[in-house]
């Protein structure tokens, strides 16, 4: 009996060896880390996020414009802070990394920055824009996105000065994204001179708002401010109009999106909604990186962030050469030597960080729907007048 | 005992080999030679297993022991590697849920499906009393187990009256209340954005958020709390045990299979119900102190209703009332994820596969709860 | 409040609770006949819209032209019918492989049949993450009477909700087979033993239940426009705690549950300030204050425990 035992015992354990054995293999080349929603409800997103870093360091390993080769560590940090933080401690055990950059979410990069923190690993946060994730003004934490609080601040004044709203009632979907987002559009607003009159939070998930904005019509305010994301603005939008308000609708970056166009159908149109960042085409760098992409022939599209993936590559490239030219190649050198940037060219434009981490190059643009679509508001061919969507 | 240790053993050596097999195809290829063993094993050596299995139940002590042993040199072993120390920190969390979970709806019988409340509860305790009031970290954990009993005995009060499918949608409603108490109480809770930067604890002196430091190897600071988790899981784990095997356990399962009957043999429901209620509570109450010592940061989103069904899956898979079945479920559903990150959106329909599966063709779970036989005096080897 | 934010929120209120009603009469059916809770009852709901978007894709493909009344016809019949087979695949694979064992296993197994049920539609539905914008499968004009406009699709909810309800109760009350429910209802052994085949009872049962909340899915689509894979776990909660405020068991009670639970919830948002944050809240405390208070539900009768 014990024989057979011991026997099965031992051929598991030689398979298991032989597995063991093949997989182990050292590289030189300097590991870089990367951590996005690979999977869950923004796996779209940072997929896009994740070709366009390879890209960079694709294009930037066939240049030989650097001494190193450089290799990305891929995690996912599935959107949310408990896999984040499995994540971010899978890249810090990792000893030849000696960067990271990444994350989506506000939640997942609050969640890991005081870790990589603690184990002094730098982070260039790319396209995570909650403003407390520089709070700290820790060395290691560096963001190439700018940050929600510049975004609201200037849609609160350009609703006030530029489209003279008075009176504003604001929604939230209580999360951390739309409650800060609101509450940031309220104070800017409140600032420029407009009164809040009233302020509702929803569920995301719900769907029935006719209740509510029965009620909020019965107040009539000039304009109403929406914190939160595409499928509650979109149904906000289409129960407006069902009950017949016109009055303008505001909201932020996180309802632009097609899937906000295709479900307020008809009603979308006249939707005002600001964002970080401006259209690909309309940046320095856009076209090239549109092309090389296309070239690159990924099997996903690089979606709406996938430049600021490419440019923080770049910028950690850049910086780790820096902190190779001064002395050693830790963590702690590069972390510096990204904090040091200064004027580097991306695609996004001249990057400088500033001693809280935040890029000192801010991007923000107000868009509108436009049949079925997003449009710059520079470009629209509506405008607002009198505190209503009119065509030019 | 050699064959314990010798077992045990062997188990420890198959994590190590799963933790550092790093393709998924290997990962499953081990574990179907694993099941295959066992398999094999169970059809062709009956005895020998069935001589484990008693040498299991006669020696529990030897086996905890052992198995408290082995697991202190689980961090050597991994070589600090925070990852997978943080992936058995979580694992011994959720362990620690099952079993305070376990001990309400397995053993009590009473239904809870908004069990991530205590955790939140707990949490919420600790976040709040050490990031805001300044608190050291080992008073506030015993606080947030009491805290959690608290909520325990007032969701305890309305169960009183109501049971089976009422208690279900009861303790959903709990459970989707309290997220919203949190999600809407900002001045305490932090709101949406929850609860940043919670201060790891100290002890003795020692930063528990600082790394290990052995001269001859550095521990990543997951493992301060891997031992700090393991302490308590042992602790907790005594505990049920005991709680179980007393004459309230007792109570707890005849109330569970008759309540009028129990009733008409003059117990007291009304206190059993409560109590139990409160110790299961507690133990969740006490997993999300540490949880949110461990991640220093939480928000009401972390406490939804799919950690309550997580919970439910682990003590489904591991077996109703099973107390080594709770922990063994905990420790697979956590674990055996991770290799297959690949596959993280089958994540959810995963646990829900297991629970239809588990409950139409093995409702007894992975390690059934052996019903207890009376034989007080019998010495040993006579049975 | 003026009469004129009155009157709509009334039909606000109105057309949430017809559809809360609509739910919670299922539930109360399994439970009286078959005395299961089904927690997947709520996935019946949201795959009834998804049946709808997808055949309606079919049939507009096929010729049908969106926004008329034989596609809408079509549409509902094929609801109905997917909605019965997925009652009777739960009955046969969930529901009664279970019987005997204790209730709280059937309980959990139709929990996790739900999340199964769930999770599938999220994965092999194209892009099912993202809600799905839903057909307008009836193109009608809001009406406006005075201040008050009235959405058409409400106007069709209810009055579609009240044919199905009052079939159904014809159904239960004056036709042969629906005596049989009821005699499996009050006593199944009993009704055993008169030859009634308890087995068939239940089958119809599940199918005729979840039928109703397959078209109560159509309906959440038609309304809002808009249909996701998650939509169920509400729709289970709201229509489960509708039937338990009515009295689990009660087919009218589920009904005036379930028009209750809407009135009580568009009343919260409409006259407490920022009532939308705790719409759920208040409404899961009054949940739970009626179990507390009154076990049976407002129209249940009093019940003994069987010894």
């Amino acid at each position: 009996m014990k024989k057979k035992f011991l026997f099965v015992l031992a051929m598991l354990t030689t398979v298991v060896m032989l597995v063991t054995g093949c997989g182990a293999k050292k590289s030189d080349t300097i590991k870089i880390g990367f951590i996005g929603p690979l999977t869950g409800g923004n796996a779209a997103t940072g997929i896009g996020l994740k070709n366009s870093a390879e890209l960079a360091i694709r294009e930037a390993n066939a240049s030989g414009k650097y001494k190193h080769k450089f290799e990305l560590v891929v995690v996912d940090d599935g959107g949310n802070p408990s896999t984040a933080v499995s994540a971010a401690n899978k890249l810090i055990a990792n000893k030849d990394i000696v960067a990271v950059f990444g994350h989506f979410n506000s939640g997942a990069a609050l969640a890991t920055v005081p870790i990589f923190h603690k184990n002094s690993m730098p982070i260039l946060v790319t396209a995570a824009i909650h403003p407390d994730i520089t709070k700290g003004k820790y060395k290691e934490v560096t963001r190439i996105m700018t940050a929600a609080n510049v975004q609201n601040e200037f849609a609160g004044k350009m609703a006030v000065k530029d489209w003279g709203i008075k009176t504003i009632a604001l929604i939230n979907d209580k999360t951390d994204y739309g409650k800060t987002n609101a509450d940031q559009f309220a104070d800017a607003a409140k600032q420029n001179g407009a009164t809040i009159i009233s302020e509702d939070g929803i569920s995301v998930g719900q769907q029935d708002f006719s209740a509510l904005l029965t009620k909020i019509k019965a107040e009539n305010p000039e304009a109403i401010y929406f914190g939160g994301v595409a499928t509650e603005a979109a149904l906000l939008k289409r129960q407006m109009a069902d009950l017949n308000m016109n009055c303008l609708f505001i909201s932020d970056s996180g309802i632009i999106s097609d899937t906000f166009n295709k479900i307020a159908g008809s009603s979308a149109a006249g939707m005002i909604a600001f964002n970080i960042g401006k259209p690909l085409e309309d940046l320095p760098g856009g076209k090239a990186f549109e092309k090389s992409y296309a070239e690159a022939k990924f099997a996903e599209p690089h979606e709406a962030y996938g430049h600021f993936a490419y440019d923080s590559a770049n910028v950690v490239m850049a910086a780790i050469e820096k902190a190779g030219e001064k002395g050693a190649i830790t963590r702690s050198s590069v972390a510096t030597a990204i904090r040091a940037t200064k004027d580097f060219p991306c695609i996004i434009g001249k990057t400088t960080f500033d001693e809280r981490g935040e890029n000192t190059l801010k991007l923000i643009t107000p868009y509108i729907s436009e049949g079925g679509k997003w449009v710059p508001y520079y470009k629209a061919t509506t405008q607002v007048v009198n505190k209503k969507v009119v065509k030019k | 005992m050699i064959k314990i240790l010798l077992t045990e053993i062997i188990g420890y050596i198959l994590f190590l080999f799963f933790v550092y097999v790093e393709d998924p195809i290997a990962v499953a290829g081990v574990m179907a030679a694993f099941i295959v063993a066992v398999v094999f094993l169970k059809k062709k050596c009956g005895e020998l297993v069935k001589d484990l299995e008693k040498a299991y139940a006669d020696n529990l002590g030897q086996v905890g022991i052992i198995a408290v042993v082995l697991a202190v040199t689980m961090p050597f072993s991994l070589m600090g590697d925070a990852y997978w120390l943080q992936v058995l920190n979580f694992s011994i969390l959720y362990a620690i849920m099952a079993l305070g979970l376990n001990f309400m709806t397995g053993r009590a019988g009473m239904i809870c499906l908004g069990y991530a409340a205590f955790i939140a509860i707990g949490a919420y305790t600790v976040g709040i009393l050490t990031l805001k009031a300044g608190i050291s970290f080992w008073l506030a954990l015993p606080l947030a187990g009491l805290f959690a009993s608290i909520f325990g005995v007032i969701l305890g009060l309305p169960a009183l009256r109501v049971k089976g499918h009422y208690l279900a949608l009861v303790t959903i409603a709990f459970g989707l209340i309290v997220q919203q108490l949190l999600l809407n109480l900002e001045n305490i809770t932090g709101g949406t954005n929850g609860l940043i930067n919670i201060p790891s604890p100290h002890f003795m002196g020692i930063d528990m958020g600082a790394n290990l430091d052995f001269g001859f190897m550095s521990l990543s600071y997951q493992a301060n709390f891997y031992y700090l988790c393991l302490l308590i899981l042992a602790i907790t784990t005594i505990l049920i045990y005991r709680f179980s095997n007393s004459l309230f356990g007792l109570a707890l399962n005849a109330m569970r299979e008759d309540q009028l009957a129990a009733q008409c043999y003059g117990m007291n429901i009304t206190r059993y119900k409560l109590l139990a209620f409160a110790i299961g509570a507690f133990f969740g109450g006490i997993s999300g102190g540490l949880y949110a010592a461990m991640i220093n940061f939480i928000a009401p989103e972390n406490f939804g209703y799919s950690m309550s069904i997580l919970v439910i899956s682990m003590i489904i898979l591991g077996g109703l009332d099973s107390i080594p079945g709770a922990i063994i479920g905990a420790f697979f559903l956590t674990i055996f994820p991770e290799k297959f990150r690949a596959f993280e959106d089958y994540r959810v329909m995963f646990y829900g596969i297991i629970i239809v599966l588990c409950l139409l063709f093995m409702r007894e779970g992975l390690l059934p709860f052996k019903h207890r036989i009376f034989k007080p005096s019998i010495p040993k080897g006579e049975n | 409040m003026s009469g004129e934010v009155f009157f709509q929120q009334f039909l606000n209120a109105l057309g949430l609770g017809i559809m809360y009603a609509l739910i919670a009469v299922g539930f109360t059916l399994f439970f009286g006949v078959i005395e299961v809770v089904n927690f997947a009852h709520g996935e019946v709901f949201m795959m009834g819209a998804f049946v709808a978007l997808i055949v309606s894709g079919i049939l507009v493909a096929a010729g049908f032209t969106m926004g008329s009344l034989p596609l809408f016809v079509a549409v509902l019949v094929a609801v109905l019918i997917a909605g019965g087979i997925i009652g009777v695949l739960l009955e046969k694979f969930i529901v009664r492989p279970m019987r005997g064992a204790p209730d709280i296993m059937t309980l959990l197994i139709t929990l996790g049949i739900s999340i199964v049920m769930r999770e599938a539609v999220m994965l092999l539905v194209p892009n099912g993450r993202n809600p799905q914008p839903f057909p307008n499968l009836m193109d009608l004009d809001s009406i406006q009477i005075g201040g008050v406009l009235i959405k058409p699709e409400a106007i069709l909810s209810i009055v579609l909700s009240a044919i199905l309800i009052g079939g159904l109760a014809y159904i239960i009350e004056k036709t042969t087979f629906g005596r049989y429910i009821r005699a499996t209802a009050q006593d199944r052994e009993a009704a055993m033993m008169m030859g009634i085949n308890v087995k068939k009872v239940f089958i119809v049962t599940l199918a005729l239940g979840s039928a109703l909340g397959a078209v109560a899915g159509l309906m959440n689509g038609l309304s809002y426009g808009i249909i996701k894979f998650d939509m169920g776990f509400a729709a289970s909660i709201k229509g489960f705690a509708a039937a338990v405020v009515g009295g689990l068991g009660n087919v009218y009670g589920a009904i005036a549950g379930g028009l209750l639970l809407g009135f009580l919830e568009i009343l919260v948002v409409s006259v407490i300030p920022d009532g939308s944050s705790y719409q759920d809240i208040v409404s899961f405390i009054i949940v739970i204050m009626c179990l507390v208070f009154r076990p049976a539900g407002i129209f249940g009768e009093r019940a003994y425990e069987k010894v």
